[in-house]
């Protein structure tokens, strides 16, 4: 066993310049030529303990055992040097250059000065067939699916030499459709003599793919085991620390009145690309509207024109009888009754250095009691603060905590604190759960059936078919800014399903379609 | 978290200490004689010299040295207070605009700008107690938000950097002071380019007459509680911080950002407008300057120092200008260059506006704060592995 045992890290500690302690004291033993799976909920510092193994991060203490030797992974050049790769979950390519180009990148066959483009391609071609990945290497990395992409990353790697591959969440941004074929091609790969890490919070594909698992929670090491010996339920008690009931249960949907309208809805890109082509459908009071689709086929574009964030080019939107005016303006939106919860909290959610409470009045600051006449009054501000926290179950000391302070799941939860109880009919909720660990998402999805039970209307965009089949009770899927699918019943689908309309292979007759 | 403050707090501490240091060697070598002496002897002069000359310059504001004995120093301790009277005040408008995350800083301009035009007001203006002194600052601060609201309004509605933009409205500011000066106010019975006198009526109070100790600390302290109210009391204030903070997340919360761009910047352009002519009603009683006096400067550094907390400006213009007025005795008695304080300032905004000065000692104690909160906290159950 100790021989075919390509790594080890040995009492990984990191601790972040914020206090942050994501490893503690964390163990990793990888043998050669398995597929391990490091399965944790969001947080569970896995993704932190992969950037540590592969130079990005410097552990606070601990030590890497690889291929026998004591290493020092000061940069990921030096990473790369001792064969080991990294497959990001945002992938690292040049969008404007072929597939080929963003392969050799970095090591380019020369032809006196210029690049020798078909040597190239040549060799691009060559190695794509050792390893059994097929790419398409004349075509520019911006027209090719996000499957695709992902190989070519992982051919990336490959032809720098690297033995151990991490993928950090790879099937997160993939079809069910698509995930087969990655694993195809990663079983391909330990069978040439690859070793390969494989992060996840997903259990099902764990005991599809894996050999073993180490599992983590809350910055430490549970347990490792092998695949064959352990069950699904098993493995999330050990993730989750105790037995989880995700099945949210709710009474069908009772719809009343249509309170946001989207008619005829058309934008198009800065690069040119038309990215919703004359879209139409309304939200009800008491329901909750889905929005599937392989990411960048119009999603980001919708809810950032109904939240009055970036100009629509033509069409209406009209949310509670009001149509939005053609000049952006979010803080109209809000009057006309819209929560937005956005899908990078980072960007757009919360004010970093900002307090908790100072977070959620963000809003509501000008009207009784935050402040009168212009002056704010922050003890109720902060009492405010406090109740938020208690209600909404943030972890913290108290609400004049710093938002940076706080870990992905309470950030969260201050947004939607803030969303939810500003008093609106309409909910935007775009990702409300992405990358916060299972409590917390749990939590959010029973809010907005809540707010659905209150006879809001609530639209939710997410990436995650399993909660969007879970939470909507319509759902519609885009494709290339075009609705495709309408699923009226939506207890009667499933992820393969959707899968196909999400990538186009299948799609709807407005007939199909029906009343959207 | 608490170590964070306090560490910040050190980081303005030893940076203060090695400036200090940096001076102190600086200042030894300069003292070291040429004469032909023992080098031990050349060693004990020069140490001698430098600690003569460092006497004076970190007591020197409070404190006169006499054969008989150490005295207050009335003179210095007038002149240190009357010093840090302007920079406060621009200290106040840059912590404004830097709490937004514009940088502006066009503060030097609008100070001069705004003492230049309301010099006309001073001299013309009947001279009624107290309400022409009043009418001339409304005009400073008028003149100083008016020009700010350059640099705002193309910040705002074209996207023109600031920074580019207000740096050279500066120029602008101090060639339109000056021909104003010269053209329309100057004192032809003069022997330099100087205004006409002011009114008498329009002049500060004074507090002591032989040092010319005006009333403008107390109009600076009230700004900074005034500037301390509105940034952190006030809704509007909130929202400048916000946009400061995030400026997608205020957009998004409903809050019109280049509104509070524009305005933010108007509104430390009225601020920074009276710094200057606050002195010239207090200590000179006449528009003089034929140099921009770099009070805007100094606003920059006072804010940085200050964290951009309007409660903290005052004491960091305190300190500035003590350590000023203690070069300018040093500078006196010894034959030390009073402009070495510009290379302790140097040295001290260097320090502390590097984030990776002492980053390491920081790490360190947060993560031994951590690593305290790991062992007090319950243990993650261990699940059963086969």
């Amino acid at each position: 066993m100790a021989e075919n045992c390509i790594l080890e890290m040995n009492n990984i500690w990191k601790i972040y310049p914020n206090g942050v302690v994501a490893n503690k004291d964390m163990n990793l033993k990888v043998n050669k030529g398995e597929i391990h799976a490091l399965l944790g909920e969001n947080g569970a510092g896995k993704s932190t303990l992969m950037k540590i193994l592969f130079g990005i991060e410097q552990p606070t203490k601990g030590e890497i055992i690889y291929e026998g030797q004591k290493v020092d992974i000061s940069s990921p050049n030096k990473a790369i040097e001792y064969g080991i790769g990294m497959v990001h979950q945002h992938f690292m390519l040049v969008p404007s250059l072929t597939v080929a180009e963003n392969i050799i990148l970095g090591m380019e066959p020369k032809k006196g000065l210029s690049i020798n483009i078909d040597e190239a391609y040549r060799f691009v071609q060559e190695q794509s067939d050792l390893f059994g990945l097929p790419v398409p290497s004349k075509e520019k990395v911006k027209d090719i699916s996000v499957g695709m992409k992902q190989r070519v990353e992982i051919i990336k790697t490959l032809v720098r030499g690297a033995n151990l591959i991490i993928l950090d969440e790879p099937t997160a941004v993939l079809t069910p459709q698509e995930t087969v074929d990655l694993f195809k091609a990663l079983k391909n790969l330990t069978e040439k003599g690859k070793t390969i890490i494989f992060i996840t919070h997903k259990l099902n594909e764990v005991k599809e793919i894996a050999d073993r698992i180490t599992v983590t929670r809350r910055g430490k090491v549970v347990g490792t085991a092998d695949v064959k010996d352990i069950t699904e339920i098993e493995m999330s008690k050990m993730m989750v620390g105790r037995d989880v009931d995700i099945r949210i249960e709710k009474e069908p949907a009772l719809t009343g009145e249509k309170l946001m309208e989207i008619n005829d809805l058309e934008y198009t890109r800065a690069d040119g690309v038309k990215s919703l082509k004359g879209l139409s459908f309304s939200v009800r009071e008491g329901e909750i509207l889905g929005v599937a689709g392989v990411e960048g086929n119009g999603q980001t574009e919708l809810v950032q024109i109904i939240t009055g964030i970036i100009p629509r080019e033509s069409g209406q939107v009209i949310l509670n009888q009001i149509e939005l005016p053609l000049k952006t303006d979010p803080g109209f939106c809000r009057n006309a009754g819209l929560s937005h919860i956005p899908s990078d909290r980072m960007e757009r959610g919360v004010a970093p250095d900002s307090t908790i409470a100072e977070n959620i009045i963000s809003d509501r600051f000008k009207k009784i009691p935050f402040s009168k006449k212009g002056v704010i009054k922050w003890k109720q501000v902060y009492g405010f603060g406090e109740d938020m926290i208690k209600e909404f179950d943030i972890r913290t000391d108290n609400a004049k905590t710093e938002i940076k302070m706080l870990s992905g799941g309470n950030i969260q939860k201050v947004v939607v604190a803030r969303e939810f109880t500003a008093h609106s009919k309409i909910t935007i909720a775009d990702q409300p759960t992405r990358g916060i660990d299972i409590a917390a998402a749990d939590f959010i999805r029973r809010r907005l059936v809540k707010e659905r039970e209150n006879n809001l209307a609530v639209l939710l965009v997410s990436a995650d078919l399993t909660e969007l089949l879970e939470v909507a009770d319509r759902i519609i899927v885009l494709y290339k800014g075009e609705i495709v699918a309408h699923f009226k019943h939506v207890k009667q689908i499933n992820e393969t399903v959707l899968g196909e309309y999400m990538l186009g292979i299948k799609r709807m007759t407005s007939e199909e379609m029906g009343d959207l | 978290m608490k170590a964070d403050k306090r560490f910040t707090l050190y980081r303005i501490g030893i940076s203060v200490g090695i400036a200090l240091l940096i001076g102190y060697i600086i200042v030894f070598i300069a003292s070291f004689p040429s004469t032909d002496i023992a080098f031990m002897k050349k060693m004990k002069e020069a140490f001698d010299s430098a600690n003569e000359a460092y006497k004076y310059f970190l007591t020197g504001a409070l404190i006169r040295w006499r054969i008989t004995g150490a005295a207050f120093n009335q003179s210095g301790f007038i002149q240190w207070i009357n010093e840090a009277v302007p920079i406060i005040i621009t200290g106040l408008a840059v912590s404004m605009v830097f709490t937004a995350k514009q940088f502006n800083i066009g503060a030097e301009g609008q100070m001069f700008l705004g003492a230049a035009v309301a010099t006309a007001v001073a001299i013309y203006f009947p001279g009624i107690p107290f309400v022409s002194t009043v009418f001339v600052i409304i005009t400073a601060m008028a003149v100083g938000a008016g020009f700010a609201s350059i640099p705002g309004f193309m910040k705002a509605k074209l996207k023109a950097s600031e920074l580019v933009t207000s740096l050279m409205l500066n120029y602008v500011a101090f060639f339109m002071g000056l021909f104003i000066i010269k053209t329309f106010l100057r004192d032809t019975e003069a022997g330099s380019l100087v205004s006409l006198e002011f009114q008498q009526q329009a002049m500060l109070p004074l507090l002591n007459e032989r040092y010319r100790w005006h009333i403008g600390i107390f109009f600076a302290l009230g700004m900074t509680v005034l500037v301390w109210f509105i940034m952190k009391k006030t809704t509007w204030g909130y929202k400048v911080k916000l946009i400061g903070d995030n400026m997608k997340f205020a957009e998004y919360s409903g809050i019109n950002s280049s509104k509070m761009i524009f305005q933010v910047q108007v509104a430390a352009g009225a601020v920074a407008g009276s710094a200057g002519i606050i002195e010239l009603l207090g200590y000179h009683g006449r528009f003089l300057w034929l140099y921009s006096p770099g009070y805007g400067w100094d606003g920059i550094i006072i804010a940085t120092l200050a964290r951009n907390n309007p409660l903290f400006v005052p004491l960091a213009a305190l300190f500035l200008s003590y350590i000023r007025v203690g070069a300018k005795i040093m500078g006196r008695y010894t034959n030390i260059a009073p402009e070495i304080v510009a290379i302790l300032q140097a040295v001290i905004i260097l320090l502390v506006t590097a984030e990776a000065f002492l980053a390491k000692w920081k790490q360190r104690s947060i993560n031994k704060e951590a690593t305290q909160n790991e062992i007090n906290a319950m243990p993650v159950q261990v699940g059963d592995t086969k």
